[in-house]
């Protein structure tokens, strides 16, 4: 009992658990307003829409929590899924094809880290013109084309297909890279490190973290998630073109922030981003399922945002 | 008798996808309304693989799909097309172009989204008439926003004083009529493009727009609720239809004013 009271007590004051109240209020409305919604199938649906973006979230809050942001994952998306379509077009296997591209979006971040932690600029500013610059090697190297890819059954089964019990595999790398990213931010002295990073950095640095290290190491796993986003949704669209991704930043954004990771760094979790992820697929597969207007749904969107965050902040203030 | 105008026949029509072009999340769109329980869907399919799982799941849970406007192509088990077929529209534009310019000079080509099908098959069907006249031509992505649009062939026009014309593969034509009236070149730099809009249909009016190729998208939009209507009601199979590609210009506008104001064309 007095366990239970602790767990409790500890709930309270996690700040993603405003976000979580509001994730179950916001489950509960769909469930009653429509009959499609709390259904297992619609369950895996959501699941699997939200894996993509998801599994870049899980690193934009590493990044967010050491107070750097990251504007061109929309972009090196688009990049690293070109790449591997073209050079599994030219026959290279697709296995070795993903390698490359999961190399690509490591040295696509490590620009982004190196350019801003070493040249001391926002990093606002920089991912935002690397937005620019990788949106455009996308367009360069595919002449401006979709590519079709047909790829074999071998691949295709690990990374897009459904598997046993209809389970989509994209959904299983997002559960298992949010364990992953888990593990990193809260078990290991590197996750330590960011959010010392975040809390304080000249603090940090004079307490010997390098924090320099530790921001350029937050880039290069966002390229690599990233990346891997990209390839698995590759293979599940059997194709990719080079305008995937736009706007894909806002909606990662939005979901670390949605799931009580501060823009101001220091704060959040890798639940709170689980939650976050899945908050942002639930509210736009309700509102189709509720028959909602094309006009009205971003609309909608932008006030669930705000609110969401909003109920989030007021949570996390109460218990001060 | 079949009557699809009957105030008995009771179809609710809900428009959704995307607000910008955006194939995953239109799969997304797709795969939440096979949830919800529609009894059809009406769909552009604006990339050649994408949707081919999402339509065979739609229809193995028993909803009919038919495309409009922008096809996958036949490899896609949606049932119909109803569409222009953007590789021939491409080719009739072009054509128009020749006759208008002559077989060589400048010309700009505007792309909205590089990366959507039906415009780069309108775009094959350009270049591919267009690579066998002496004209020398640049594509430029213009985005669909007009401003830009706009900007672009300005730039393009004034580092190019000499080009013939500026086309553009979508509705970004609109941007042209303000280009043209800016820099002062009516009736010295033609523009053609696609879609009859009503910013258009008034630059066709000034003498700035030359051609547009008229998709009908009415007949899109229409042509596709009746077709799943009779598949419902008496098991009629939906068919491709061609909406066509006819050509609007300055001969022909004024017959399609009253009609494209309510609508219709």
């Amino acid at each position: 009992m007095i366990a239970m009271k602790e767990f409790l007590g500890t709930l309270r004051t996690r700040r993603e658990i405003g976000v979580l109240g509001a994730f179950v209020v916001l489950c509960m409305f769909f469930s009653f307003a429509t009959n499609t919604f709390f259904t297992v199938p619609n369950m895996l649906n959501i699941l699997r829409q939200v894996s993509i973006t998801g599994l870049i979230v899980m690193f934009m809050t590493m990044i967010i929590i050491s107070t750097d942001i990251d504007l061109s994952v929309g972009s090196t998306f688009a990049a690293v899924g070109m790449i591997v379509a073209i050079l599994f077009q030219n026959g290279m296997s697709i296995w070795l094809a993903s390698l490359v591209g999961l190399f690509a979006g490591a040295f696509l971040g490590l620009v982004n880290g190196v350019v801003t932690v070493k040249g001391m600029l926002p990093p606002f500013i920089v991912t935002l013109g690397t937005q620019m610059i990788y949106r455009s090697l996308a367009l360069v190297i595919s002449g401006g084309s979709p590519a079709s890819v047909r790829l074999p059954d071998s691949f295709y089964n690990v990374t897009g297909a459904r598997t046993f019990l209809n389970l989509p595999v994209p959904a299983l790398w997002f559960v298992a890279t949010t364990i992953v990213a888990g593990f990193i931010l809260h078990k290991t002295s590197y996750g330590f490190k960011v959010y010392a990073t975040g809390g304080n950095e000249e603090a940090s640095r004079l307490s010997g973290i390098s924090t320099d290290r530790i921001r350029i190491t937050n880039f290069v796993l966002i390229g690599v998630a990233t990346a891997l986003a990209s390839i698995i949704q590759m293979a599940y669209l059997r194709g990719v073109t080079p305008t995937a991704g736009q706007g894909m930043e806002l909606t990662v954004i939005a979901s670390t922030v949605i799931g009580g990771t501060s823009m101001f760094g220091g704060v959040g979790t890798i639940a709170g981003a689980f939650i976050g992820t899945l908050f942002m697929g639930v509210v736009r597969n309700g509102l189709v399922l509720m028959g909602t207007s094309a006009y009205l749904i971003e609309l909608i969107i932008g006030i669930v945002l705000i609110s969401a965050v909003w109920f989030s902040t007021l949570s996390s203030r109460e218990k001060r | 008798m079949i009557n699809a105008f009957d105030p008995n026949v009771k179809i609710t029509v809900t428009h959704t996808g995307p607000s910008l072009f955006n194939v995953a999340e239109q799969v997304n769109i797709m795969e939440n309304v096979i949830q919800s329980g529609v009894h059809g869907i009406i769909s552009t399919l604006p990339d050649p693989t994408a949707f081919d799982d999402p339509v065979q799941h739609a229809l193995n849970s028993g909803i009919p799909v038919i495309a409009t406007n922008a096809d996958a192509g036949p490899d896609n088990p949606r049932l119909a097309y109803v569409g222009q077929s953007d590789y021939d529209a491409g080719r009739v534009l072009a054509q128009t172009l020749v006759d208008a310019i002559g077989s060589s000079g400048k010309v700009a080509i505007g792309v909205e989204d590089l990366g959507h099908t039906s415009l780069a098959q309108r775009l094959r069907g350009v270049t591919d008439v267009l690579d066998a006249t002496d004209i020398d031509y640049t594509v430029l992505q213009t985005t669909p926003d007009l401003t830009q649009g706009a900007a672009i062939f300005e730039t393009y026009l004034i580092a190019n004083p000499d080009a013939k014309a500026i086309i553009s593969v979508d509705a970004n034509t609109q941007s042209h009529g303000v280009v043209i009236r800016n820099l002062g070149l009516k009736d010295q730099v033609i523009s053609g493009g696609w879609d009859l809009v009503p910013t258009t249909i008034q630059n066709i009016q000034d003498g700035y727009t030359k051609f547009v190729i008229d998709q009908q998208p009415y007949v899109q939009g229409f042509y596709p609720v009746l077709a799943l209507y009779l598949y419902h009601e008496y098991g009629i199979a939906p068919a491709n239809m061609d909406s066509g590609a006819g050509v609007v210009g300055p001969h022909n506008v004024e017959e399609v004013v009253s009609l494209a104001e309510q609508g219709y064309r």
